[in-house]
């Protein structure tokens, strides 16, 4: 959790894409990969549903933090964001835990989803007393999925391609549903994102299009799509529309189609 | 009787009749420190702590009719006993004691209670009633220890030097700029002032606090290697001006207790915000409030609604005065000429 508390401070302390670059780089080199798989995740948009209702949340905070209730909603009307407010008002612990991001997701925050409040209000106190301020914020921001910090996908996509040696679109292109609410990210799913280029490349994929967007329709004709776009993959034509059969590439190239195919 | 009641002019002691720190030019004027919103120009005669006269002089005027008194002097005015106290604030910073017919009141101005080696430590003086500021007067506001801050601020300086970038540190350029000066590590590389901070460099030092040498950044030519080592210490008014081009590629920092939020640091759009004020954080005026033992307490500017209920919840009788401080000691016309 300190790591992944260390690179948000590094990603949000500057305005500098190169040294977000950097600071993304240092992580993944580092980060074992089941971290890695969390962070990929979270960096890159995704966000479990709501773990802990916002309520339980205040109640707890404010009866922690020795507050009267108007006392604290005076302080979240100056911060604005709830993770930054609590972080601010918790008694402060020195030592950060050392468990990896995954240990804490995994084992410690989703299963906090559809708990009974008293419950929670047990579970949360002795987590929270393990977290220094940054990793404190940071693991109040991944119970209200209000994480957010200045990288985008994009970025993600160039660290991983620039460590993994890969050229930064088959990243993208494995990266498809990668956020997607049904994924659950794993050391094996992100040991796939970074691995090799391999030469069953696209059958790995499965029915995966690339995450392409052109400005406007394909113009060829129609008899040339299977030279240009590649052969449809054997097997994959199992009716979710999203073959590669000819006469619907263009309409997918118009709309800048990047759904992933649900197998 | 009440010592101390607000006027359209200022805080106006009615036995005594004198202000402290007026905000419009009077007869009398105990002025708690030197930064802008607390001492201001116009006023026939002024009494300050001693510590601070070199401050009130290179501001106000060289020709005001000053008066000083050490920390802890009494003089008597109309039947008031006056006092000055270490405020812990900025260099010459007090609070007034005021004490008549056996009623003692304080006008603390602004204060800080963590010591920081450049003025005197804020001293809690025992009073009837206690008038405060509350500029951080909410529970979020706890300031990290200034160790922890100054090992931040050198580690940022080093890292941008090793990769040949100017560091330029935003700060008011009274208290804040030789605060921070007096917690650098000079051995990292050279350190440079903006005009508006040197003349307060000098006062300090005259008044004997250690700063590290300083080199007018005005001096140094552009592109002169040294610049790539260099910290920069600039009000933040010097912010997007042409004086700025002279550091090439730099990142900037702000310094100041408003950097704890994630917000405010990113409206302010530098690479990095230090949190370190000159003020009490929430902790800190809680306690210089209990350590005064006053039943009563005027809460000047800040948050003050907040914390005149919180104290009236705990039983104290709290009230809010209407003030025109607060504004931060920035005035461009003052500083970014110079």
């Amino acid at each position: 959790m300190r790591a992944f508390a260390q690179l948000y401070l590094r990603l949000d302390a500057t305005t500098s894409s190169n040294a977000k670059l950097e600071a993304l780089r240092d992580y993944f080199a580092a980060a074992p990969a089941e971290d890695a798989a969390w962070a990929v995740y979270f960096l890159s948009g995704g966000r479990p549903r709501q773990l802990v209702p916002t309520r339980v949340l205040r109640e707890l905070a404010t009866a922690l933090a020795g507050l009267p209730d108007w006392l604290f909603e005076e302080s979240y009307q100056a911060v604005g964001d709830l993770a930054e407010t609590i972080s601010l008002l918790l008694p402060e612990n020195q030592h950060g835990s050392d468990d990896g991001l995954a240990d804490w997701v995994e084992g410690h925050l989703l299963p906090l989803r559809g708990l009974p409040a008293e419950e929670v209000q047990q579970r949360l106190p002795p987590l929270w007393a393990q977290l220094d301020r940054p990793s404190l914020m940071l693991c109040l921001k991944l119970i209200t999925g209000s994480f957010r910090v200045g990288v985008s996908k994009l970025l993600v996509t160039r660290a991983l391609a620039q460590l993994a040696g890969l050229d930064a679109k088959r990243v993208a292109q494995r990266l498809v549903g990668y956020t997607d609410i049904s994924h659950r990210p794993t050391a094996d799913s992100y040991q796939k994102l970074i691995a090799a280029e391999s030469a069953d490349e696209h059958s790995q994929r499965g029915g995966q299009p690339y995450p392409f967007f052109l400005a406007h329709a394909l113009q060829a004709p129609t008899e040339q799509f299977d030279d240009l776009l590649g052969p449809p993959a054997p097997g994959r034509s199992n009716g979710s529309g999203m073959a590669f059969a000819p006469r619907w590439s263009s309409a997918m190239a118009r709309c800048g189609c990047g759904r992933a195919a649900k197998s | 009787m009440d010592l101390v009641i607000a006027r359209p002019e200022g805080l106006y002691c009615p036995p005594g009749d004198f202000y402290i720190d007026p905000w419009r030019p009077v007869a009398r004027a105990i002025i708690t420190h030197g930064h802008g919103d607390h001492a201001r120009r116009g006023n026939a005669h002024y009494l300050t702590a001693t510590p601070g006269a070199g401050i009130l002089r290179s501001r106000l005027g060289q020709d005001i009719d000053l008066q000083t008194l050490t920390y802890g002097e009494r003089i008597r005015h109309h039947g008031v006993t006056i006092s000055l106290h270490p405020a812990g604030h900025v260099l010459g910073s007090a609070q007034v004691r005021l004490e008549h017919e056996g009623e003692v009141w304080v006008a603390s101005g602004d204060y800080k209670v963590e010591p920081d080696g450049t003025c005197d430590p804020f001293e809690p003086v025992r009073c009837h009633t206690f008038i405060t500021e509350s500029t951080f007067g909410l529970p979020i506001y706890r300031w990290p220890s200034q160790a922890e801050v100054f090992a931040g601020v050198n580690a940022w300086w080093r890292a941008n030097r090793d990769q040949g970038k100017a560091s330029v540190l935003f700060c008011y350029a009274f208290g804040k700029a030789q605060r921070i000066l007096h917690g650098l590590d000079s051995s990292i590389g050279p350190i440079l002032v903006h005009g508006a901070v040197e003349p307060l460099n000098q006062v300090y030092r005259e008044a004997g606090v250690y700063l590290p040498q300083t080199l007018y950044a005005g001096d140094v030519p552009r592109n002169d290697p040294l610049m790539r080592q260099a910290i920069v210490l600039a009000p933040p008014s010097a912010a997007g001006s042409s004086w700025m081009r002279r550091f090439g590629d730099y990142s900037d920092a702000f310094a100041s207790g408003w950097m704890l939020l994630r917000g405010t640091r990113r409206r302010r759009g530098v690479d990095r915000g230090f949190v370190l004020s000159d003020h009490a954080d929430w902790p800190g005026l809680l306690w210089a409030i209990e350590q005064t033992g006053a039943e009563r307490v005027m809460v000047t500017h800040g948050s003050v609604n907040v914390l005149v209920r919180l104290l009236n919840e705990k039983g104290l009788d709290a009230r809010a005065f209407v003030t025109e401080y607060g504004e931060e000691d920035d005035a461009p016309a003052t500083e970014a000429g110079a």
